[in-house]
Order: C-alpha cells, then structure tokens, then sequence
C-alpha cells in the first residue's frame, strides 16, 4: 500500500484515541497527569476507555448487575504506565506536582503513603456526596502508575466487581 | 517526478475497470499499456487497494453521482496542472481521507463498537483494575505495617492479658 495511505489510516486510529482523549478532558474528574515520555520513554500501558464504550460494556454485562450499574456510571477509565528501572526521581517529582494541582482543586487526599523508594496517593474528587473522580498515583522502582478513574463510582460497587472479576494478573 | 502525461487518459479507464464497465477488448488494451508503464500499473495497484479497503468499511457507497464528480475533478484541472497522475493520487487521498473520517466516525458513533471491540475495553478495564488492586495491596501493606509498629504491640498485649485474665491462665 502506499505510504501516504498508510499515513492517512495511521492517522485516523490516533484520531480517534485522541478523540476518546479529548471526550474525557472535559469532564470534572479528569486529571492531566503531564508529560514523562521523554524520561522513561513510550508508557508500558495506556489505556483510555471512553464513555461511549464504557455504555456498551454496561449493556452487556446485564447479566452481572453490579458489574453493569458500575459501568454505567463511569464516564471514562484512564490508566498511564511507565518502567522506572530504579529511576523514581522525575515520575516522584511529577507525582508531587500533580499532587499538588489536586490540592489546589479540592481534591480529597484518601490514602497517602510515602516511603524511601516508594510512594502512593489515592485521591477523590466530591460533588456533594457523589464521587466525580479517583486518581491513583503509584511510584515505585520497578514502575510509574497514574490512573485516573472518571464519572460516579461507588467504592463498593468497585471493590466487589474487583473481587469478582478475576483481576490478580501478574503485574 | 517521471509520471507518464498519458496517465490522464486512463483514469476514466482505471474507474470503470474497477466498476466492471469495460469491455473485455478494452480491459485487456488497458492491461497490455500498464505492462508497458510502471505509473499506470502503479496508478493500477493503488486504485485497487483502495478499493479493497473501501469494501472493508463498513459503509454506505458514496453516491455514483458523488464519486463520477469527483473523479472529474482532476479532469477540469487538466489545463493547469499536468501531472495527471498526481490528480490521480489527490483523488485517492481525498477519497482515503473520507474514509478515515469514515472509520473514526464509525468508531466513536454509539452504533459502533463490535463485540470485539467491547471484549478489548473489558480486558483493559480488568488490567485497570488489577493496577488499582495493586495499589490498594500496597497502601493496606503499609498501613499494616504502621499499626504493627504503633497499635499492634500494646493491642496484642492487652488482648493477650484480657484473655489470661478470664482463663486465669496467668495464675498458673
């Protein structure tokens, strides 16, 4: 095929992540996680599941209700893994940042958890009651996770379909 | 750029061997000149790609009406730019471009997603979860640890003379 097809159809697929991408910034639960590719390279994972799709799936797990009732409430699901190898300083230093945008936006710190070599932030975003957003941020020697989870999540909801999914991969 | 300048005459051509519409006489005529002219048999090639791909997409043909403007449109040009078979490729492009929108469109419109599509989400979303359970793992970890440190000794202790205390297992 030639060249400028294959550009032309490249560019569309990255079109339409960045369309799913875009879909997601402007919701209030979304989280700009900056940029650590030139650090660490390409992420290892990068997921971004739009809303749309996240609709889909709630269809079609009728048949688990909690499952689909979590689903249907999520309005996107984002996840950016880096490998570290040992060099934790620009992703900890990125984790301070970010931490720090939270903060100033009224996030809820949850869980915050710093050691030497590693250091973990869970974060909320409130509406009232209703949770608009969760924010992961996990740094370690081995690896860079930044997750950022969008819509109305039930932290129920989310740990039982957690248990019943079978979620223990080998990370 | 060494494109043959009769390439102008074979993109009607081109268009109706791949519609079907030549006669065997001259689908034959046009076979015999590509053998003969690398830039038509490449002009060739890539109209069929694309046509394959086209047929890959799950939509609707454009209008007859629709495609004969536009291949017309290198036609109308002809004068001011010579290079026929650059038209050529602009006609693909644009008619590929259409395509991708096609397929992006396709690929966000709540109509869209295939169950292959909605099986890859679910396997991204479980490794989502995985990573959310990892951290979770860590997060109890630590704060095991701190109770261990902090709470556990004095709590196990009580705990431990409570019980000796209503066994009188301390008497013993």
């Amino acid at each position: 095929m030639n060249r400028w097809m294959i550009a032309i159809l490249a560019a569309t697929l990255s079109l339409t992540a960045m369309a799913q991408q875009e879909e997601l910034k402007a919701l209030p639960g979304y989280v700009e996680f900056g940029e650590l590719s030139s650090v660490y390279g390409e992420p290892k994972v990068m997921i971004n599941i739009g809303g749309t799709i996240l609709k889909f799936m709630s269809a079609a797990t009728k048949d688990d209700p909690v499952a689909a009732k979590l689903f249907k409430g999520l309005q996107g699901v984002r996840i950016n893994v880096y490998s570290t190898a040992g060099q934790t300083g620009p992703a900890m230093e990125q984790l301070t940042k970010v931490k720090d945008i939270l903060m100033n936006d009224d996030w809820e710190p949850i869980v915050q958890v710093k050691e030497s070599d590693e250091e973990v932030q869970i974060f909320m975003k409130l509406d009232g009651e209703a949770i608009q957003g969760l924010v992961v941020m996990a740094v370690d020697g081995e690896e860079a996770v930044f997750i950022n989870i969008l819509g109305m999540i039930e932290p129920s909801q989310l740990s039982e379909v957690m248990e019943k999914f079978d979620v223990d991969v080998d990370l | 750029m060494n494109e043959s300048p009769d390439t102008n005459g074979w993109e009607d051509q081109i268009g109706a061997l791949l519609d079907g519409e030549l006669t065997d006489e001259q689908a034959i005529s046009l076979r015999a000149a590509a053998e003969h002219d690398p830039t038509l048999a490449r002009a060739i090639d890539g109209a069929i790609e694309l046509r394959q791909i086209m047929s890959k997409i799950p939509a609707e043909p454009a209008p007859r009406r629709l495609r004969k403007q536009l291949r017309q449109i290198p036609r109308q040009n002809r004068v001011v730019d010579r290079s026929g078979f650059l038209q050529l490729r602009w006609v693909m492009a644009s008619a590929t471009a259409a395509i991708a929108v096609t397929i992006a469109i396709s690929q966000m419109w709540p109509q869209g997603p295939t169950d292959a599509q909605i099986t890859q989400a679910r396997q991204e979303f479980n490794l989502v979860l995985a990573y959310l359970a990892r951290a979770n793992r860590k997060t109890s970890n630590s704060i095991r640890l701190n109770i261990g440190h902090g709470f556990a000794g004095p709590v196990t202790k009580n705990t431990v003379r409570i019980i000796s205390n209503q066994f009188g297992l301390d008497k013993e």
